[in-house]
């Protein structure tokens, strides 16, 4: 079996499908709230929460519950970490599909 | 939603809330028509009440995107381009009313000028949309078609301020739409 290439190691936390969208939409705003999250990326309530949930553990985010006409409201921002770390895991993403374009082409 | 798109989403969102453009279009389609005296238009206290009427429902479409499609904060750098657009769009449309009102030039100057701020703002902010290009191009057209020679200046600005409104109202409609296909899932 092959090696794979140096360097070249997904964050698993990230990879997950819900969490990359969550964090792509977050990296080029500088907040957004649950119901717009909800929106963007087609989660369902519970499962956008237990990402978010997830993401702030993991020091990605940052969750701010508030009030705003007296309606309970959500605001998450993305940490100077997980701009790093999304950015980081796109660049991943992008050589894996050139190694793996590059492979495929003919002799 | 494809990575793009994922990243658009902030800046799509805030650009293409586009039911804000009806009361906006209806706005300077009354604002023409008063500049024009035409019927019940000729009277201020009309201007002023369609003043009125478009700051209520734009606080009600504005409340409808919130509840809807929720908030977002856009970053400094997309702030700052909105910034930069828009004051460099108003000094191209004033250059375009002051040509239309100076210079004795058979096109329209204010509805080319809008158009073409328009469609340079939407490339900027969400990327060309085939909309976008057919609405505001055929705006673009109609001012830069050499066909405003015996018009006056007082009827080229007022009459643009006419052809904008209902362009902005169309326009608005597609955008919200947009939007709609934009944020739809499953």
């Amino acid at each position: 079996m092959a090696e794979p290439a140096e360097g070249l190691v997904l964050d698993r936390l990230i990879h997950e499908p819900g969490r990359l969208a969550i964090l792509t939409v977050l990296s080029s705003v500088k907040a957004a709230d649950f119901v717009f999250l909800q929106r963007a990326t087609g989660l369902t309530k519970g499962n956008l929460s237990s990402h978010l949930t997830k993401l702030e553990e993991a020091a990605l985010v940052t969750i701010e519950k508030r009030f705003v006409r007296k309606l309970p409201n959500t605001n998450v921002a993305l940490t100077a970490l997980g701009r790093k770390r999304i950015a980081a895991h796109w660049e991943q993403l992008e050589r894996l599909r050139s190694l793996s374009e590059a492979s495929a082409q003919p002799e | 939603m494809e990575r793009k798109a994922l990243e658009t989403a902030g800046a799509s969102y805030y650009t293409l809330r586009g039911l804000f453009g009806i009361p906006l279009g209806a706005l300077l389609v009354c604002a023409g028509l008063g500049n024009l005296a035409w019927g019940p238009f000729r009277h201020l206290w009309v201007f002023w009440a369609a003043v009125a009427v478009v700051a209520l429902v734009s606080f009600w479409i504005m409340r409808y995107y919130r509840d809807s499609y929720g908030r977002v904060t856009q970053s400094r750098r997309h702030q700052t381009k909105v910034a930069v657009l828009t004051a460099l769009g108003a000094l191209m449309i004033w250059g375009g009313m002051t040509l239309d009102w100076k210079a004795d030039l058979p096109v329209d100057a204010t509805a080319a000028s809008f158009a073409a701020v328009m469609l340079v703002y939407y490339a900027a902010t969400v990327g060309p949309r085939r909309h976008h290009a057919v609405i505001w191009g055929s705006l673009l057209l109609t001012g830069l078609v050499p066909l405003w020679g015996d018009v006056s200046g007082d009827s080229k600005i007022n009459g643009g301020l006419i052809l904008l409104g209902l362009v902005t109202m169309t326009s608005g409609l597609f955008d919200h739409l947009a939007l709609k296909r934009a944020f739809a899932h499953g």
